[in-house]
């Protein structure tokens, strides 16, 4: 008995230092190994003669509808599948998609005259009709989630409220022809059009496929359709002959379900995947390799993190301030984010009507920090809890490096780590003290990025200022966009330079893994995946 | 026996309920809202009123629970918020992946643990022994997850052997199946021995043995026969768990069995279909337990259940 | 009246000194048992890997060559070298300092849950046992519904209920495992109270508190300590477990599991950065495990299976 528990721990210890050893030989040999996965992912992708695209995604877990559910992992695979009437393009310009032309607009800007494509086909072989398009922003709105898309549009209280069956706003006059009638001027009308929210479903089809619309069934306009939606394995999407811009190269896209991000980018070294994304945080490690680098692309989505304070809990604007000024945003873009990321100098990102470019960055000025903070009457500093949703890993090691930066101004920062759950909650019904959030916009417009800020709360802050809330009424009113960038550029001041409601921290570039054998694919700042143009050599 | 059987049932009809209502009580307490979550981007409060009202969360509490209690008892546990797939067509779909995944891990267990454990009784204090030993406690100590991502990148990326992920092929259940099982292997192999040992040194044994039966034949027949009480006691259990999902391993390979299900209804807030899937793995359980003990009354005669046992 | 409190006082004298009596043998029960231990050389070794470990995580500050949370933004994700045996993180954080003071969060939460957890099983279970019919029914009813209850699912909800944090965890991971110290109590006690002493000090009018703190628990002692042993291993696993998922030790405070967690992302490129803690899990848990079986040997051979 005695001997052999001696002989245990000998061969424990001894198969501790193997292990150690094994593990360090193992590094030594990472690059020759990727290198022979390489050349098999090639291979694979040749030997199935089929073009299919395999994605790596997470199981949505809902159904694939997006006009009921807004996550952006949904829009990843419908972008493909259905279209809206127009699309809008990096540089922020509009074009269309299911329409002849660009709409007319009335001279008092209220009114909008579409001209559909004709004999645009959906995938159940039906052509699409300008009642379809009525009847998909009528669901939009009964549908509730993302309703308030379309709140300018006349009759939109009525149809929500359920006192009408239909959408006054709406007429059709033949079936390709057809006016949309806003209740006001809203300049961002057309860009709305352009989300995926407003993707046109057929009306018949919809109808009839009930709660089982993006669980079983889904149709749409687009270059490819839907064969299988299955739980926890995957969407499988074939090419659609029937395209109304002639049918695309690629056979199909195969997204594949995959829960942990970390075996997503295992799996596409072992070439059994084409597409996955990637944190920042292996940015280092991957620039650095000889084969991952020229595979890894980025682009800067339209939106940008920032640092939230809640006006009930702090009401005095140069607390706020102070908070504003204790965080270094360049040494956490240089070292957490590795220099993928960029100050910014407004709220109001890059690529957008009402950015600013010659302001200065934001800076980190924990001195001034500290005396804004006694004249506000808090000489010993103060306490601030910071709330993060752990969903986003990054988001814990930014607060925490917070937490040691505002300690120079004399903010001691407790941070609280919650699920997306109780953290949506929390932002909902002001229990965020201070957090850290992202906001991206769902189309070019400053509009899409204040909207949080201005009449509901949304915005964890629950700031609220009438100058503001003024300044964005007049700017979706005014359609010249000069007009529109002093409005929105002064009303950003406000905000971000003048109450500090919200802070901006910085603007994040996005990474994802390609297969250098597939061309044509490009991830733009608008954030959507569209496979349409994509080929495989 | 059979009254014995009644109580115990009736016993776990009790627990379920007790467990459906901690359930209940757990998901109220815990910050948190589906509906806030579901609408993430235009979360704002006559909004959320609207779904809260469309999904019945704007009932009183008990109303609620009664609702749900009244659907139980049918079986009938309702649809996931999220998804609104039936919750009980939700458990059968995960349940078909994580029974398999069991049974892989129970046969991959059971096929090394229970020889291992027998060589290992048989060749006590020999070189072969000590190797068995060591490899069972470490089976038993490793973390389950941490086994399952070293074998990922061993035998899935870096051999090229086995699937990294998924659970579309039987080649796709080995690296989970011997990630899950390991531990259970490790103990089959122990408990084996104890066991074994203990039988082995019993009269009846030596005597075959000074008869001359040949060893081997002595070791199958009649050491192993009556070793295998604790031995089946132990597998029963284990399996019970097995079919209760894992987590762990479910996360680490992106398999969608009931654990994955099960965290993702807790993440959610999911209140039917977290109702749902921790009545199965508490059922499960208790049922597992029940038969344990009765097969125990089963294949030991000695032991008898009726009115005094405890 | 001053007769008969005396009386009394006698009585109770009695009886405390045949309980006491009754536990001096077992204290020379645990002078023998002690000597069966040393012998055991393989299960000293463990109980001396254990000293060790409570030594490091006890002189963490003094032995990790650089403060765990520092980050060296020059060095992220450095190969080991001799500055960094086990490298660095993708932080810049000396990988072998994350272990040594990690092994403060698994041992501390290791006893500290076996404690909560041996408050709740002891109290619970002797009371049942004690006790018996309506109670006992109720208090084993209450086991297993605990038992049934999904463990990893019951604590991401304490967990989001009360918080994140090294203290929740400890009561976290002791709700999840008193049922087995209380199941082990009950049937102890149950024994025990059948006892001659114990059903002189009862006639002779001792309060039930006295009988269970003097007269049950210290003879369950050698139970609780074995189970308090096998027990801490078992949180440990949790704890990693939890810390794993994201619901246990939040960053920066190194725990091994987190440690794993965050490594995972890079197995393919530095794999010592996952085993390493992964090893530490294991040597604790071994330790642990062996040196637990060797004092149940020792104390409480019946406790086997």
């Amino acid at each position: 008995m005695k001997r052999k528990w001696t002989g245990v721990a000998l061969l424990c210890a001894a198969a501790l230092l193997l292990s150690a050893c094994g593990g360090s030989k193992t590094s030594e040999t990472t690059t020759e190994n990727n290198s022979a996965s390489e050349e098999t992912q090639t291979d694979s992708t040749a030997s199935t003669g089929e073009k299919v695209v395999r994605v790596a995604a997470v199981d949505p877990q809902v159904a694939l509808d997006p006009q009921q559910y807004t996550y952006s992992i949904v829009m990843k695979i419908t972008d493909n599948i259905t279209e809206s009437l127009l699309q809008s393009n990096d540089d922020g310009s509009l074009e269309p998609v299911l329409l002849a032309k660009m709409p007319e607009i009335s001279d008092d800007q209220l009114t909008y005259s579409f001209e559909l494509l004709p004999d645009v086909k959906f995938h159940d072989g039906e052509v699409m009709k300008a009642s379809d398009v009525k009847y998909s922003y009528e669901r939009l709105i009964k549908m509730a989630k993302m309703a308030t898309l379309l709140e300018n549009v006349q009759g939109y209280d009525e149809l929500s409220a359920g006192t009408a069956d239909e959408l006054s706003g709406f007429q059709i006059q033949d079936d390709t022809h057809f006016t949309i009638t806003l209740k006001k001027a809203y300049a961002p009308f057309l860009s709305v059009l352009s989300t995926a929210y407003t993707a046109i479903y057929p009306e018949k089809a919809c109808e009839e496929a009930g709660d089982d619309w993006g669980m079983k069934t889904l149709y749409g306009t687009g270059p490819f359709k839907m064969d299988s939606y299955q739980s926890g394995v995957g969407v499988t999407l074939s090419r659609f002959d029937d395209y109304h811009e002639g049918p695309v190269k690629l056979d199909g896209v195969d997204y594949k379900f995959i829960e942990d991000v970390n075996t997503q980018v295992l799996e596409y070294q072992a070439g059994n995947v084409d597409y996955v994304d990637v944190d920042p945080s292996v940015y280092p490690i991957y620039s650095s390799n000889e084969t991952l680098k020229d595979q890894m692309h980025g682009f800067q989505p339209i939106g940008c993190y920032s640092l939230t304070v809640n006006v009930n809990t702090y009401p005095d604007a140069r607390v706020r301030e102070a908070i504003a000024l204790s965080i270094d945003r360049a040494a956490i873009c240089d070292s957490i984010l590795h220099g993928t990321a960029t100050v910014p100098t407004s709220y109001i990102p890059a690529g957008i009507i009402g950015h600013d470019d010659s302001l200065p960055e934001f800076e980190y000025d924990p001195e001034q920090a500290k005396e804004l903070l006694a004249e506000a009457g808090y000489p010993d500093g103060i306490d601030l809890r910071v709330t993060v949703n752990t969903k986003y890993a990054g988001n814990v090691a930014i607060a925490t490096a917070f937490q040691e930066q505002a300690k120079e101004a004399g903010i001691n920062v407790e941070v609280e780590q919650v699920d997306s759950a109780a953290w949506s909650d929390m932002k909902a019904s002001g229990g965020v003290d201070c957090g850290i959030s992202n906001w991206y916009v769902d189309y070019p417009d400053p509009e899409s990025m204040l909207y949080p800020m201005t009449k509901t709360d949304t915005n964890s802050s629950f700031w609220h200022n009438d100058e503001f809330d003024q300044l964005l009424e007049e700017g979706i009113a005014t359609t010249d966009t000069d007009e529109r960038q002093e409005i929105y550029a002064k009303a950003e001041h406000i905000m971000t330079r003048e109450d500090w409601a919200t802070t901006p921290l910085y603007n994040e570039t996005k990474f994802y893994l390609l297969n250098p054998n597939i061309t044509g694919f490009e991830v733009g700042s608008t954030f959507r995946m569209f496979w349409k143009d994509a080929d495989i050599q | 026996m059979l009254s014995y059987t009644i109580k115990r049932l009736a016993q776990t009809v009790f627990v379920l309920f007790g467990i459906s209502l901690i359930t209940f009580v757990l998901l109220q307490i815990v910050p948190g809202d589906p509906v806030a979550l579901m609408l993430e981007k235009r979360a704002d409060p006559e909004t959320i009123a609207k779904v809260r009202h469309e999904l019945g969360l704007d009932l009183p509490y008990y109303v609620q629970y009664f609702n749900f209690i009244k659907g139980a008892i049918h079986l009938d546990f309702g649809t996931s918020y999220f998804t609104n797939e039936v919750v009980s067509d939700a458990l059968f779909r995960c349940f078909k992946v994580t029974f398999k995944l069991a049974c892989m891990s129970f046969v991959f267990s059971a096929v090394i643990g229970i020889p291992a454990g027998i060589f290992s009784a048989v060749k006590r204090g020999k070189g072969i022994d000590t190797v068995v030993m060591i490899l069972s406690i470490i089976g038993v100590s490793a973390p389950a997850f941490w086994v399952a991502i070293i074998l990922q990148i061993i035998f899935g990326l870096k051999l090229n052997i086995f699937p990294i992920s998924g659970f579309d092929s039987v080649a796709s259940y080995v690296l989970p199946s011997v990630a899950l099982g390991a531990r259970y292997a490790g103990s089959m192999a122990r408990i084996t021995r104890t066991s074994m040992l203990e039988v082995m040194g019993q009269d009846y044994i030596r005597t075959a043995r000074a008869k001359g039966v040949r060893k081997w034949a002595v070791i199958l027949k009649h050491a192993l026969k009556n070793a295998l009480i604790p031995i089946v006691t132990l597998i029963g259990t284990d399996f019970g768990y097995m079919l209760t999902g894992s987590m762990l391993i479910e996360k680490v390979f992106s398999i969608p069995g009931i654990g994955k299900l099960a965290v993702d209804a807790m993440s959610n807030r999911d209140l039917p279909l977290l109702e749902g899937t921790v009545m199965y793995i508490a059922f499960v359980f208790v049922i597992v337990n029940l038969i344990v003990d009765l097969s125990y009354a089963f294949l030991d005669p000695r032991i008898r259940y009726g009115k005094g046992v405890v | 009246m001053s007769k008969k409190i005396f009386g009394f006082f006698n009585k109770q004298k009695q009886f405390e000194k045949d309980v006491l009596e009754n536990n001096m043998q077992y204290s020379s029960f645990y002078g023998d048992s002690f000597k069966q231990l040393k012998k055991n050389k393989i299960a000293m070794f463990c109980a001396g890997i254990i000293i060790i470990l409570i030594l490091i995580a006890i002189f963490a500050p003094l032995i990790a060559p650089y403060d765990p949370t520092y980050q060296d933004y020059s060095a992220v994700l450095a190969e080991p070298s001799m500055a960094h045996p086990f490298g660095t993180d993708e932080y810049g954080r000396d990988i072998l300092s994350r272990i040594i003071y990690g092994s403060r969060v698994s041992i501390s939460i290791g006893i500290v849950a076996q404690v909560v957890a041996s408050l709740v099983g002891v109290t619970l279970g002797s009371i049942a046992g004690y006790y018996g019919g309506k109670i006992d029914s109720v208090i084993s009813r209450i086991m297993e519904i605990f038992q049934a209850f999904p463990d990893l699912i019951f604590a991401m909800a304490i967990m989001t209920f009360m918080g994140k944090g090294v203290v929740n965890l400890f009561i976290a991971l002791g709700l999840l495992t008193w049922v087995r110290t209380a199941r082990m109590i009950r049937g102890s006690v149950m024994q025990l109270k059948e006892k001659e002493y114990i059903e002189a000090s009862r006639a002779s009018g001792a309060t039930t508190y006295w009988i269970i703190m003097k007269g049950l628990i210290p003879n369950c002692l050698s139970t609780i300590i074995v189970l308090v042993t096998l027990g801490i291993p078992n949180a440990i696993m949790y704890e990693a477990s939890l810390s794993f998922l994201g619901i246990g030790i939040v960053p920066p405070t190194p725990s091994w599991g987190n440690m794993i967690s965050a490594a995972q992302t890079f197995i393919n490129y530095r794999p010592l950065y996952s085993i390493m803690p992964g090893v530490a899990i294991m040597i604790t848990v071994i330790a642990f495990n062996i040196f637990g079986d060797g004092l149940r040997d020792a104390l409480d051979p019946k406790l086997k299976n």
